[in-house]
């Protein structure tokens, strides 16, 4: 006759690290475009509850971390972790009362301080801003994309008189071009090939497309989440194929500049 | 006869309004909590901390602990 042994597990094995097998691959991410999704979602419903949706989610990124078996997976999580955040940020921000320009402006602050928070978790700053092949030239082209893509999210998504509230244009336009900055840096600088690195190029493009589209869905306009759709797939293929997001913030900059001061100026008088 | 109103690019919380942003602000606070006890019990659990999960944790404490200082600048605003 055996005897299971009943004495407790020595202090050693109860401060083991946990059992490493968790890795990011497809399912995972389309499991996490669902729950961003949600979330943005719950904002039409319940400002309260998507941002609990938004804390659920940045906060099951931490937790993660001591479960990811390999360095893509680990890699991906500060950017995971960190566009739950932003939004976090953008619904709990006491910001109501500004006008959109000025409003998008302060929502910069501190989106730009997770950017480079997530950048410093894992990516070399210099890595980022590198020029890729073809030089300036290329970079301009990219920009350049930005005047058809203006012209198309003008269409798709109008602009609501007075966002720029009591800024002059120029303010206004120099608040715009850097309050767009951080934002192309999390989602074409730092999710799109962290994402690239674990589900491959398509999977990279379309689905850091389809996050950033997502953030669009509380605005339950369809034009707004196509528009955002067709800005991260032209803006992201810029991405993949220059390497660098040096085109793609340009881009982004000249397309706000374009959509929320110029074309409004031109087309409304 | 109403005329028709664009949709409301860039002003997602436009009509929302202070109280619907007072809540998310204590979602928030919540959130920050609980990063903050867990970065907490991580640096206290083991005299060298795991610094990958420091910084993750930071991505969280970091930015919000700004955003409550200043929803707490903005009610004393309102306050005085």
């Amino acid at each position: 006759m055996t005897f299971r042994s009943v004495v407790p597990a020595p202090p050693d094995a109860l401060v083991q690290p946990a059992a490493r097998t968790l890795v990011v691959e497809l399912p995972l991410l389309v499991g996490y475009l669902a729950a961003l999704a949600l979330s943005e979602w719950l904002l039409v419903v319940s400002t309260p509850l998507a941002a609990g949706g938004f804390g659920l989610l940045a906060l099951t990124g931490c937790a993660a971390l001591p479960f990811t078996a390999d360095e893509r997976s680990q890699a991906l999580l500060p950017v995971m972790t960190a566009v739950p955040v932003v939004r976090l940020i953008v619904v709990a921000a006491p910001t109501a009362d500004f006008a959109s320009i000025p409003r998008l402006g302060l929502l910069a602050v501190p989106t730009l301080i997770v950017v480079a928070l997530a950048m410093r978790a894992r990516y070399r700053a210099a890595e980022l801003f590198r020029l890729g092949p073809g030089g300036w030239a290329t970079q301009l082209a990219v920009v350049l994309v930005a005047v058809p893509l203006a012209a198309a999210v003008y269409l798709l998504m109008p602009v609501t008189a007075g966002a720029r509230g009591h800024l002059p244009v120029v303010a206004a336009g120099v608040v715009l071009a850097l309050a767009v900055v951080p934002d192309e840096l999390l989602f074409r600088g730092l999710l799109q090939p962290a994402i690239t690195a674990v589900a491959g190029q398509r999977a990279g493009l379309y689905l850091s497309a389809m996050m950033y589209a997502a953030t669009f869905i509380a605005y339950t306009s369809v034009g707004a989440v196509a528009a955002a759709l067709v800005v991260g797939l032209a803006l992201g293929w810029c991405r993949q194929r220059t390497g660098t997001v040096i085109g793609v913030v340009g881009a982004r900059v000249v397309l706000v500049v374009l959509v929320y001061l110029a074309f409004p100026a031109i087309f409304r008088g | 006869m109403t005329p028709s109103v664009p949709p409301p690019v860039l002003d997602l919380l436009r009509h929302g309004d202070a109280r619907a942003s007072m809540s998310a602000g204590l979602v928030l606070l919540a959130v920050l909590l609980v990063a903050l006890t867990a970065k907490a019990l991580l640096q206290s659990a083991s005299p060298v901390p795991r610094q990958d999960a420091v910084r993750l944790l930071n991505i969280l404490t970091v930015p919000l602990f700004i955003v409550f200082v200043a929803i707490v600048v903005e009610r004393f605003g309102d306050l005085s």
